[in-house]
Parts: C-alpha cells; structure tokens; sequence
C-alpha cells in the first residue's frame, strides 16, 4: 500500500509541474461529461478554443493529436463510428501521419488496426516508431473493389476492431453502408481517395483534402458535420 | 527376422560390450501358446501357472518395440525383397555433440559389425553401401500413440513409455478374456497384425514383425525384461527378483533416475556387481550409502515394494460422421442442407463432451472416390452451430464441384476441452452482438484466402528492404519471442527529429531519379541526413547506402538514398 500511495503522489507531483488547468482537463475527449448535451459548434478555431459546452460528447472519439485540429472538430477528436473520408492528389502528403497519433492511441487502447488494399508496403519499423503496436496491425491485400468493400464491411463491423483505412473510391450506396457498419462495430473508417473536387454528395461526416506544403500540411476540411462552409488548417511538422 | 539394435545411454556407458544389447531370438510370438513361455531364469519348481492370478496383484505388460526406429523411416528400397542379401544396410543416426552416432542398425548392419553408439563415419568405414536416416523422435511418438490406441481394447490402462515401449495393466480384463493365457494371445496377435499392417511394405510378409512382451506383476520389472528381450510373464511378486537375476546391471533404467548413470554403472562394476543378481544379495542399507535415494526407490519399484504410478494415455476424442444422399447432386442447396446437417451433429456431439473444435473437414464423395476437400478453421475454437454456419456458407458459397456427389462426410480432429472465457462485462461489441476478431479473421481468410492477410514484423537487421517481415498468421507473429515493443515514450513521439525516422511506405522497388543537378537529385530538398546503412556483405545482399529525407516538388517528405556503389539516387520511401 505504501507503495502504491507513494506513486500516486510521484504522479500528482508530476502532473502538477505541468500545471494542467481545468479548462483544458474539461476539454479531454477522453473526459466522460454526462451532463452535457450535443450543442452544434458555431466558431471556427480561429475564435479560441470551444469552452466545454460546445463539445458534442455524445460521440466518442479519439483526440487528433494535433491541438487545431481537436479544436475543430465537434467531437474533439476523430469520431468514432463515423466514416472520415481523406482526398489527396498524390499518395504520400502525410496521410498517414496525420491520422498516426490517432491509431498509436487506438492500440494502445488494445484495438485491433486494419489497412485495406493500401497502395503500397506498409513499413513496420515505421509503425513501431509511430508507437503502434504491430500484433494490433493487420494488412489486407485484395484484388477487386468488390473484395476490397467486403472486408471493410466486415472489419468495421467487428468490435475488436479500432480503425479501417482503406483505399479507394465510394459511391453513395457504398459509403452508406459502411457507414451503417461503423456504427454497428463502433470503428472509426478513414477512406483514403486521390479524387479531389468531387461534387458527388456523400453520407460522410467528415471530407477532409490534404496538401503538403513547405512548411508542413494544409488540411481542408470539405464537409464537417454541423460547421457551415469549408475550413482550412494548417498543421507544421516541424 | 529383423534384430536391431538400440542405443540407450545404458549402451554408451559400455560401449564395448554392444553383443549384450543383442536381444534374444525367440520371440515370444514363435512361441505357440502360453504353455512354452518359459519364465527366465526359474527352475522348473519355481514356475507359475499364469492362470493361477490373485485379484489383487496388479499384471504388466511391457511391449518393446526395438526398431521402431527403423520402423518409422522412409527407406529407398520399400518393396525390394529384403530376405536376399541385395538389401541396402539401413541406420538410424542422432546427433550427439555435433557427432553423428548410430541410433540403430538393422540386422545387416549388425553383422557388417556396425554397433549403437558408433560414429557414422566408423560405421560407413565397416560397410560402403549404407542408408542413413535421420533418427525422428516426433514419428516415433506418434507410431507408439496410435499403437497404444489399438491396445486400448485390452484395457483403459495403456501407458507410453517413450522412447520405444507400451505397458498395459490387464489385472481387470483377465476374467473378460478368459485367463491371462489367453489375454497374452490376443494381444501378441493384435500386436502382431497391427505391426504388420503398419510396415507400409517395408518387410516381407513372411518376415514377423519383432516386439518382445513380457509381463509381470510391477511395471519396471516388466519393462526390464521386455528390454533385455525376455518374454516372460511372472505373476507372482517373488519370483520377480529369480527371474531378473541373470540378466547384467546395465539393463537398469539409471539415465533418468541418478544425475550420473555413467558414473554410476562403473561404481557398480567397481564394486563386483555385474548381474542384478549380485545387486539383490547386497543389503539395502549399504546401498543407499554408497547411491542416492532415487536408486533405492527404483529397486523397491522393481520389487513391487514402492509405489509405481503410471498415467493412462488418454485418446484424443475425434469425429468422423457421414451422411449418404439419396440422388447425386451439384446443387448448392442441397449440398448445404447436407453439410448443415452433419454441422449440427457434430455441435451436438461437442456439447456433450463439453469440447470445442478449431477446424473441420468436409468431404464430398461421389463412389468412395473424393471429388472435393474442404477445410474450415476457426482459430479460436468453437462448438456452436450458430458461428459455424456464416463461415460454411461463405466457403459453399465459393465451392465449384467438378462432378456429383453423392456422399458428404465430416471429420474434426482438433477436438479440445471448452475453457470458459472471459468477456468484459463493459465491452459495447459484446452487447450488441458484433463479430469477435477471430470469426472476422476466419470469415477474411475463407473469402481472400491466406496469402491475402499479412501480419507485419521487424527483424533485426539494418537493411530496410530485410527489416520488414511478414506472417500470414497471427500465431506466427505472436509465438515469435523478439516481437519488438512500440516506441511507448510520448516525448519521444513528439520530436519532430526526423533523423533516422522510417517512412510508411516502402516502394516495392527503389526508383531510380534521373534527373540530377550537380551530383543531387535536380528540385529535391535535403531536410535531414545523410543516415549511413553499410551492411549485408556476409551474405551476398551487400549494401552501402547514404539515406536523405527530402522534399520533393509536391512538397511530399520521400525518403531517398544515394547508392554509394555507383553513385545513382534512388527513391525508396515516402514519408506519407
């Protein structure tokens, strides 16, 4: 017990160099706010983050690991049970990255991180760098779109599963379904597409295009659930 | 008649004296009935009348195989007629401090003077024409098993004793089978068929398969004399000590009983004891001076003076159901109903047993000719029709016959005891009834096929190309002990240091980059390196590799190397 109690307090001491403010405790996505209720966030990060009545806690999700990006979003983090939907015109704009935190966090977590057809070798060292676990990864290669859609399906839908990616384009009867998927496993999908301006109208909550620049990656946002007009980020790596 | 002859570390310690390992010629099968089996070593006055058993003093009976061994081998001249002299000598070899040993020889062998314990080398020196093979423990074992599994008719008491011996306790089933005289009939004959219809034609059919069967009233003592190719069969406990007697003190099982048998067998023969005869005159207390405990509690076991227990091998429950159609058929309906049906008896026949299975066989016959096989697994065993049957469907679903069938047959081997599992009382997939990972695993394989599903490894190994390792099965990857840890420290994360970073993607193949400007890749920009990677001239695979992260038109970081051998640049990664 002695022990025990004198690791708590380490704990305390350490947290409290940090000196973590309420606020910012409150704005955890991991913060279970029963209280709350879905109110539609109106203000663009550039206002200032959203106090904590804005946070739509009725949906669970997993923090970006990227502060703007957390800000922006209603759920304060990739949604859950949600299909994210991820346009670039090359492959290699830092995707991947992006989502990167997200998924070391999933792992961690003990879930299990599927990719679908991915356009090229995933590399482990590079995955184990990104703090992913690599028994929680598993790589689906497929042939056919077909194929491709039936395992998503059947990934999304089981619940041992954190995160779809895959690749490839949807219509709208697709992406409705794998939404309804995501939602029955409680997953979180990411469909990676290289077809940028697409008019088509999509069930997704969140259409994001990606670009890479000098100083890092601009983020796009096509379509945010309850944000009206189009937003841009811009995340520095460096 | 085949003799062979067996190297058991008894024979290593008295490598000079092989002929003792020599095991009798009459067998008891050559013996017509009980009458002729003589009990070595008694006089005529001590003999026993094997029907004349107590109930209460337990019967063993040792069977020694001395060629399974050989037995197991495949050999090069199956079918040859053997009797003539025109057969091939054949060894059996271990490996022993790097040296290779002769396990066995056969009696070809043995008469070219090859002996157990010699050196591969010694023995290819005594005769040109030899055939080696590799000694293998695991076929061994499984010809012992399944040979124990045929003698489980003659009583639920059937022991394996590795690495070349059956015991069976028969105390039980003497009244059953009318006397121990004819127990010991049946059972030679059962042996004997057994044996010969395991041979895969190795032998003639002339030639007798050899096993020696003696029995007495405790398991070592039969064992022993099985052994020293005896066939006895001693019912009484006080004979056991005449009937050992003759036989020399090597024969004792010291290897797993005394740290040293080595040592110990010379302290014996120090001593003037060669034959166990001398040992039982000794009196136990000066024994137990000069040897541990262990050698104290094996010759009270020996003498039915210690307890000997013995564990029963167990079988493994299997399934093997069929099911006859009334018409040949394609349809794919039909074919379902059917495999639905044997599906059901088989969950039926698990929930009794309270088992699960992993995988399954069905097979379709059309004439007792097989038309097609299909396999099911589950990695996580199961025994309820309900998880079966999505998986089922899914393989018919796919299932082209070639032809009608009009047999369906179901077999599952990998049957094992249902543990109860824990579930977490909180988890959201539980509750509403989502696919676990296994089932969708399974599902994913059946539809994609195995070589569709990767799981990603690393190895140790500072080429990028060799780092990445793949399995196509999670076993694989989770049996492997240097399954390396992801990086958990979060600052570490957050450094934005891209030395020595690794990109997500790997290009299947480096491209190479044409356009150069002054040495370096024309409108690329260095953001770190260069990370040297110099390796792999050890195993043809040489490589010497300045690595870069760069930034390349699209502002994309890509991963570049120029190759230091002919100074070409080369995309390898991107950094996505």
């Amino acid at each position: 017990m002695g022990k025990l109690f004198s690791e708590n307090e380490q704990q305390l001491e350490r947290q409290g160099s940090q000196r973590i403010s309420l606020d910012a405790c409150l704005d955890r996505a991991d913060i279970w706010k029963g209280h709350r209720y879905k109110v539609p966030v109106y203000k663009s990060y550039k206002q200032g983050l959203k106090d904590a009545s804005q946070v739509d806690s009725s949906v669970s999700s997993v923090s970006t690991g990227y502060a703007v990006l957390d800000a922006l979003l209603p759920s304060c983090g990739w949604p859950a049970s949600e299909l994210t939907e991820i346009a670039v015109p090359e492959w290699g704009q830092g995707e991947i990255r992006l989502l990167m935190p997200c998924l070391a966090e999933l792992a961690a977590r003990g879930k299990r991180i599927a990719l679908v057809a991915p356009p090229m070798t995933p590399y482990a060292p590079a995955m184990l760098q990104a703090g992913i676990a690599l028994e929680q990864l598993v790589w689906i290669q497929t042939e056919q779109m077909l194929d491709t859609l039936w395992s998503t399906e059947k990934l999304l839908r089981c619940g041992d599963v954190g995160a779809v990616l895959f690749w490839g384009k949807l219509n709208f009867q697709q992406a409705r379904r794998l939404h309804i998927a995501a939602q029955a496993g409680g997953s979180h999908g990411f469909v990676f597409t290289r077809s940028l301006n697409d008019q088509s109208s999509l069930p997704l909550s969140i259409r994001l295009q990606l670009k890479a620049n000098q100083s890092g990656l601009a983020v796009h946002f096509r379509k945010l659930k309850s944000q009206c007009g189009e937003v841009s980020v811009q995340l520095n790596w460096h | 008649m085949r003799r062979s002859i067996r190297s058991t570390e008894l024979a290593l310690t008295d490598a000079s004296k092989p002929s003792r390992f020599k095991h009798r010629l009459d067998h008891p099968h050559l013996s017509p009935g009980i009458t002729s089996i003589k009990t070595a070593g008694l006089s005529s006055a001590d003999q026993v009348n094997p029907d004349n058993v107590s109930s209460t003093q337990a019967v063993w009976l040792a069977v020694y195989l001395p060629d399974v061994c050989l037995a197991v081998c495949d050999w090069d001249d199956i079918g040859l007629n053997l009797g003539s002299d025109s057969g091939k000598p054949r060894l059996v070899i271990e490996q022993k401090r790097g040296q290779s040993i002769v396990y066995a020889a056969c009696e070809f062998a043995f008469e070219a003077g090859i002996t157990a314990g010699m050196k591969l080398l010694s023995a290819q020196a005594l005769c040109s024409e030899l055939q080696v093979r590799e000694r293998q423990p695991d076929k061994e074992r499984q010809h012992l098993i399944s040979l124990a599994e045929n003698l489980q008719v003659f009583t639920p008491m059937v022991h394996v004793e590795l690495p070349d011996a059956i015991l069976l306790e028969v105390r039980d089933s003497i009244n059953l089978f009318g006397g121990l005289a004819a127990l010991y009939d049946s059972l030679q004959h059962s042996l004997h068929s057994f044996l010969t219809s395991n041979a895969k034609g190795q032998k003639e059919a002339s030639e007798s398969p050899c096993f020696i069967l003696a029995g007495t009233p405790t398991p070592e003592a039969s064992l022993i004399l099985a052994r020293a190719g005896q066939p006895a069969l001693i019912t009484e406990i006080a004979a056991i000590k005449t009937a050992l007697s003759s036989l020399p003190v090597s024969y004792l099982p010291l290897a797993g009983v005394v740290k040293n048998a080595k040592r110990s067998f010379r302290q014996l023969h120090d001593m003037g004891v060669d034959n166990l005869q001398d040992l039982w005159r000794l009196p136990l207390s000066g024994l137990k001076e000069r040897f541990s405990d262990n050698f104290i509690t094996l010759l009270e076991r020996i003498q039915g003076k210690a307890i000997d227990v013995r564990p029963a091998h167990e079988s493994k429950p299997c399934f093997s159901q069929s099911l006859d159609l009334e018409t040949e058929t394609d349809s794919r309906q039909w074919l379902s109903y059917g495999c639905e049906h044997l599906l059901e008896q088989l969950c039926d026949w698990l929930g009794t047993i309270n088992a699960v299975t992993s995988q399954m066989e069905f097979v379709f016959l059309h004439n007792n000719r097989v038309i097609e096989r299909m396999n099911i697994g589950n990695r996580q065993g199961n025994a309820h029709k309900s998880q079966w049957l999505p998986l089922l469907n899914l393989y018919l679903e796919r299932q082209v016959l070639v032809e009608p069938v009009n047999r369906l047959q179901l077999h599952s081997q990998h049957v094992y005891p249902a543990h109860l599992q824990n579930l977490d009382l909180f988890r959201q997939s539980s509750l509403a009834g989502c696919d676990d990972w296994s089932t969708t695993l399974a599902e994913l394989s059946i539809r994609l096929g195995e070589s569709h599903l990767f799981f990603l490894n690393t190895q140790a190994d500072h080429r990028p190309e060799k780092q990445l390792t793949l399995f196509s099965s999670e076993d694989a990857l989770s049996h492997r002990p240097e399954c390396p840890k992801a990086v958990s420290d979060k600052s570490q994360l957050a450094s934005n240091n891209l030395i020595g970073s690794r990109p997500c993607w790997l290009l299947n193949k480096a491209q190479r980059l044409d356009k150069l400007l002054s040495g370096w890749p024309a409108s690329y920009q260095r953001i770190s390196g260069p990370e040297r990677i110099e390796s792999g001239w050890w195993d043809g695979v040489d490589m010497r590799r300045d690595y870069y992260v760069m930034q390349d038109t699209q502002s994309r970081h890509v991963w570049v190397y120029r190759d230091l051998e002919n100074q070409h640049w080369f995309l390898h990664g991107l950094f996505a």
